[in-house]
């Protein structure tokens, strides 16, 4: 328990950094394949043995997200976790925070859909995670880990970026990373800070007028300003929050574009392509919302062609096509319903769209 | 299903983690409409599919891969008995709990079963079988072992019987 470096599971890697980062309170439903992150804070019980953060198995998916807006209005950081059936049943619920500007953070461990599905990974919960997903004009900040250190690393950023916004942010991981077992570096345990911001609904004291939190403004008016104050929000969120990570871009003629595990996959491609001497490079969004699509407009000018790498049907590649403007070729290749492709496959198909 | 091919039987077949968990709310709708369905509720007191995770129905200080120092009442609440909920439900024709772990007990659920169906044909209402049951790899027991605990410790919490007989 005291070394920093540890061997863990993709999903272990999320329950641990949320103990680690002083999360206050957890609340899940168990489904595959991300019932680890529940097990494993069963199993440390941070309430009882570490730092009193609270781990509750809901009756729903709908419950527990109900529970994370809750303690997110007491200005807590409260968190959940499932995989896509689950997170569609929330996304009412997600709605409702974005409304409400509650700051929390939800993390989606994809499996392949729609419907049932099955139970391995997938990346088809795109559109879902970056176009809104519930009801109404608003966004979440996407967060895509491609390692397990990045699952665990996530956590914290989330947070940060979800209070310093007031809003729902989300983890869109899939059942490869949260499965895969990765050495990740610890960060130190951080108190539980008891402080809450000063929105927060702690009940009314007397020196200041009562907080009140919301997602109802029956008022067209005020409703629109309501609209107007988030979609402000999402203008400043596009300027300052880009991430994203280049490889061998520096000379690319072609470039793949990939998140999450296809990134992984993608970056063997690269390096394959580059040993026969095709000039491929890879971007990688780190958010997925806000879309690096400047970058994109920028490697543009030097490109040939773009190949969009997706465990889906070709979501992203949307996104691609609206920020190049279609100026260049953009192709998409991916697999579905679970299987995740070779980097031969994704290479030979490189090859067939653009050599 | 039913009200759109009311001449066709129609089943549930449903587990503790669906029908007293995500589910409770469309189970107790459904019978308080009284659909004229049956219902089978198998309760092995944990989430089987999904690699035997705590349930509603999990017994106080029973271990599961959500509660491994075993069920706290004062924080993961108390074992749920949709069954005795529902009997007291107008919309209920027959309530019953059964068990499959002895030739005599398969014959008696078999002919509640039986039942739940002429219930269905007949008209009556909505019949509702809860069978207790065990689950070895969720329990962490060999199958014997399990059936043995089950008798023990769910048979307790899970009294088997009818519970509501329809009024002749
Ligand atoms: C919306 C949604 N949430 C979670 C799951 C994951 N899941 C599959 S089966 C199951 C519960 C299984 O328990 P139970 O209903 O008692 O049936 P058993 O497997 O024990 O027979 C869960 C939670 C799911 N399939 N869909």
């Amino acid at each position: 328990m005291d070394s920093n470096i540890r061997l863990m599971k993709g999903n272990e890697a999320i329950a641990e950094a949320a103990i680690r980062h002083g999360v206050d309170a957890y609340f899940g439903y168990p489904i595959t394949p991300q019932s680890e992150i529940i097990e494993y804070l069963a199993k440390e019980d941070p309430f009882t043995k570490r730092n009193g953060m609270v781990v509750l198995q809901a009756e729903s998916e709908i419950a527990a997200i109900n529970m994370v807006y809750g303690a997110a209005g007491c200005g807590k950081k409260a968190m959940t976790s499932s995989s896509s059936p689950g997170i569609s049943l929330k996304q009412e619920g997600v709605s409702y925070l974005a409304g409400a500007e509650l700051p929390c953070v939800i993390v989606n461990v994809v499996r392949g859909g729609p419907g049932l599905g099955t139970i391995q990974p997938s990346q088809a919960d795109y559109f879902q995670s970056v176009k809104g997903g519930g009801h109404g004009d608003y966004h979440m900040i996407v967060l895509a880990p491609s390692t397990v250190q990045e699952q665990y690393d996530f956590v914290a950023l989330g947070f940060d970026l979800a209070f310093k916004y007031r809003t729902p942010l989300l983890i869109l991981s899939d059942g490869a990373i949260g499965q895969m077992m990765e050495k990740v570096v610890l960060s130190e345990e951080k108190p539980r800070d008891n402080t809450v911001p000063d929105w927060a609904i702690v009940g009314k004291t007397p020196n200041r007028e009562r907080n009140y939190i919301t997602s109802l403004f029956l008022d067209a008016e005020v409703q629109e300003n309501q609209n107007k104050r988030l979609q402000k929000k999402y203008t400043e969120i596009r300027q300052n929050e880009i991430r994203f990570e280049e490889f061998m871009t520096h000379d690319a003629e072609y470039l793949i574009v990939a998140y999450g595990i296809s990134a992984r996959i993608s970056q063997k491609v690269v390096e394959t392509a580059r040993n026969q001497g095709i000039k491929l490079g890879m971007l990688r969004p780190i958010t997925l919302w806000p879309f690096p699509s400047k970058r994109l407009v920028e490697l543009s000018q030097q490109l040939q062609g773009i190949l969009c790498v997706e465990m889906s049907a070709g979501q992203m590649v949307e996104d691609v096509k609206l920020a190049v403007e279609c100026k260049i070729p953009v192709k998409h290749y991916g697999r579905m319903g679970g299987i995740i492709a070779s980097p031969t496959e994704v290479f030979e198909n490189f090859k067939t769209l653009f050599l | 299903m039913k009200r759109v091919l009311p001449e066709k039987y129609m089943f549930s077949y449903q587990g503790d983690g669906d029908l007293a968990a995500i589910g409770t709310g469309e189970t107790i709708h459904t019978c308080n409409r009284g659909e004229n369905i049956a219902i089978f509720f198998i309760n092995n007191g944990i989430y089987g599919m999904t690699g035997g995770q705590m349930a509603p129905t999990t017994l106080p200080g029973m271990k599961s891969s959500t509660s491994p120092y075993g069920r706290n009442l004062d924080t993961m609440g108390h074992p749920l008995s949709l069954t005795e909920m529902i009997a007291q439900l107008h919309g209920t024709y027959y309530v019953t709990r059964q068990s499959v772990h002895t030739p005599a007990n398969i014959r008696k659920c078999k002919q509640a079963i039986k039942k739940a169906f002429e219930n269905q044909k007949l008209q009556k209402g909505l019949s509702f079988v809860e069978i207790v049951s065990n689950c070895n790899s969720g329990w962490k027991m060999p199958p014997v072992e399990a059936n043995k605990w089950m008798e023990e410790h769910m048979f307790a919490a899970y009294p088997l019987g009818d519970i509501k007989l329809p009024k002749e």
